[in-house]
């Protein structure tokens, strides 16, 4: 996939269009659900908000109040659109770009249904007092079993479907079997300790860390990697470049995504080894970042998405790889002791989240959907104007809300390094930047709304088209006198 | 051993990496050794701490005192000494925070004594600190029609928080409890330079 050249990548268009049909279900069951899940997260994040615009607002509701909205917010994003857009980027892999037979059909919609089962009933959860407060692993005990069996049930076959269709030159492959192979692991051994009486003190706190880092770099990090190889091929002609380069990077990502976590716990009840070993990793996956990022500039240069219509998918992937590279950069910067001092704990922190979950993990998983979802359906995206309107509204939203949240982060890192300065002084001074990120986080909102609005206009059309063509083949049939059902 | 099982073995195994330095070799050296002098936590401020994670305050709050040179957390008064393991050891809930949107919590039973500043912090944050982005918890106070004189833990509002005539607000079991676990909060001795933010 990875080597996939001009040539070897035009006939995989028709082809896939003409197996469209057998993927329609699979990936919209998978798909539909995620994109519902996205308005979620963005809803609850626009009402967090505007929470701190006025904490007063819809604050006589406990399961509306700030500390329950915003971790709901964040799990929705991740369990609810990152996996399933995960799990369909593997989905896409096994099938060859659609052109091979699916035979997990019914796994697929198992998954779904029981994925979406779980996360409703955690989400609700989190929103009614049920959450443990442990970031990524907040999901109240009772949603576990049916999630971890939707996982599995999608998880096992594909991992198997990889392996048996391997590919040496795949970087894609590498990365997507990581992600996919991570999240049961790590989740699974993560929610059997928590739940070990035995296990307690601050080893809860690495091991919570350890998922937490683990899950964005080497699980939805792993995916957003394996998507970028799979789709550059298919946006400018030629593969990343370096292959011998990515292969490195595969694995220091691998490792170092897993020892990254405790770069959070700087100054905290940690021993020193902990905490370096964090700090140190953070800057190794930065080096890895820029290995894979090279690579993509490379190719990018002179490529035929640079020459030829305006196309989203290429647009989508070019944002998210830059985020990559500042969000990874960032992530190490902010861990080193000499500026965590000023920085740990404060919004510049939430800043180089917000830079990872939306504007590379999200750009990117937007990127693989303008692609893959035309090709499924057997339509081209109705409408070029809306899928610009979602990437600029995207774009300006995730780099004000980045660029407020970061410079506000700065002033409140300066105001609590200052002791003779009350801590509430401190917030009172951020709050002119919390309060404008409202602004941006309603333009991304706004731009979910539209990839909302546009992706249901190409399913209705994909639809009609397909009656039409179901009743012509029924009156052909029918006029050359064969049975029909 | 063909090629992609060498890969999906290598992921296994750098996932086990991750797993045996920074979950179990920190359960093994860092977690409890022998049961603490105090006995692990029990009753009303163990349910609080469930109330504390369920309503997200470690959203806002950290429960943390970094040593001096990588912050001013001691200077600010909020603990005599950085945090160590051993305060924490009974704990399964450990809410070391994310994000300080308010004052680290880690030593706040020592700086605060007194349940009526927290229940009145709780039901209207800006009564004790104007202009705040702290939430109210007024979800977790009752009102209860007034027989007699107040009961002892009815909060005395006035305006436009004040209840109808013939009406207390009074803390509910979860209100309770939350402060009764802000009061056990006590993890670093208080040293005679603390000072209350």
């Amino acid at each position: 996939m990875a080597n996939m050249s001009e040539s070897e990548e035009a006939p995989v268009m028709t082809a896939a269009s003409e197996a469209g049909s057998s993927l329609r279900g699979p990936f919209l069951w998978l798909l539909g659900p995620a994109t519902v899940w996205l308005w979620v997260a963005t809803i609850l994040a626009l009402l967090g908000s505007l929470k701190l615009v006025d904490p007063r607002f819809l604050g006589a509701w406990g399961w509306l109040t700030f500390g329950r909205i915003s971790p709901a917010a964040f799990l929705s994003f991740v369990y609810g659109f990152g996996v399933p857009v995960g799990l369909s980027a593997a989905l896409w892999a096994v099938t060859k770009g659609g052109r091979l037979p699916l035979l997990g059909r019914r796994w697929c919609l198992a998954t779904s249904f029981l994925w979406n089962v779980g996360l409703w009933g955690g989400i609700t959860g989190v929103l009614a007092g049920e959450s443990r407060s442990l970031s990524w692993l907040g999901l109240p005990t009772f949603s576990l079993p049916s999630l971890g069996l939707a996982y599995l049930l999608s998880a096992g076959w594909l991992v198997a479907a990889l392996v048996s269709q391997w590919e040496k030159t795949s970087l894609a492959s590498r990365f997507l079997l990581l992600g996919l192979v991570w999240i049961p692991w790590a989740g699974g051994a993560a929610a059997l300790m928590l739940h070990d009486p035995a296990v307690r003190g601050v080893a809860v706190g690495s091991l919570e860390w350890w998922f937490n880092d683990g899950l964005l770099y080497a699980g939805l990090g792993a995916f957003a990697l394996g998507i970028v190889y799979l789709l550059v091929p298919v946006s400018l002609g030629r593969p990343v470049a370096f292959s011998g380069l990515g292969r490195i990077a595969f694995w220091a990502w691998a490792l170092f995504a897993n020892l990254a976590g405790t770069a959070h716990l700087v100054g905290g009840p940690f021993p020193l080894w902990m905490v370096s070993l964090g700090v140190s990793s953070r800057f190794l996956l930065w080096v890895a970042a820029v290995a894979v990022g090279v690579g993509f500039w490379v190719a990018a240069r002179g490529g035929a998405a640079e020459k030829g219509d305006w196309d989203p998918s290429w647009h989508f992937l070019r944002f998210g790889m830059s985020s990559l590279l500042v969000a990874a950069g960032l992530g190490a910067l902010l861990a080193l002791p000499a500026w965590s001092r000023y920085v740990h704990y404060t919004v510049l922190e939430e800043a180089q989240l917000i830079l990872f979950l939306y504007g590379f993990l999200g750009m990117t998983f937007f990127s693989l959907l303008y692609t893959l979802l035309p090709r499924v359906l057997g339509r081209p995206w109705p409408s070029p104007t809306l899928a610009k309107a979602h990437f600029l509204l995207s774009s300006y939203g995730i780099s004000f809300l980045v660029g407020l949240l970061a410079a506000g982060g700065l002033f409140q890192g300066v105001g609590l390094d200052d002791p003779d300065l009350p801590i509430h002084e401190v917030i009172v001074s951020l709050l002119p930047f919390l309060r404008s990120a409202a602004a941006p986080a309603t333009a991304l909102l706004a731009a979910h709304a539209v990839f909302g609005l546009h992706l249901l206009w190409l399913v209705v059309e994909s639809g009609s088209s397909r009656r039409v063509e179901e009743e012509a083949a029924l009156a052909g049939s029918a006029r050359e006198g064969v049975r029909t059902p | 051993m063909t090629e992609p099982k060498r890969v999906l073995l290598g992921i296994l195994l750098a996932t086990g990496v991750g797993w045996l330095l920074l979950v179990w070799m920190p359960l093994r050296k860092l977690g409890p050794i022998r049961p603490s002098a105090d006995g692990a936590p029990f009753g009303r401020a163990v349910i609080g701490g469930k109330v504390y994670a369920a309503n997200g305050c470690a959203s806002c709050h950290t429960q943390v005192i970094r040593p001096p040179n990588l912050g001013s957390d001691i200077a600010r008064g909020w603990g005599a000494r950085r945090s160590l393991p051993v305060e924490y050891q009974e704990e399964h809930i450990v809410p070391l925070g994310v994000l300080r949107l308010g004052p680290d919590l880690a030593d706040v039973g020592e700086r605060r004594t007194e349940p009526h500043w927290y229940y009145r912090l709780l039901y209207d944050p800006r009564t004790v600190y104007p202009g705040t982005v702290m939430p109210s918890y007024r979800y977790l106070f009752s009102r209860v029609p007034l027989l007699g004189s107040p009961l002892p833990d009815a909060l005395s509002l006035s305006g436009r928080d004040a209840p109808p005539p013939g009406f207390q607000v009074v803390p509910g079991p979860k209100a309770r409890a939350l402060v009764a676990y802000l009061l056990s909060l006590k993890r670093v001795p208080l040293g005679e330079t603390g000072k209350t933010p």
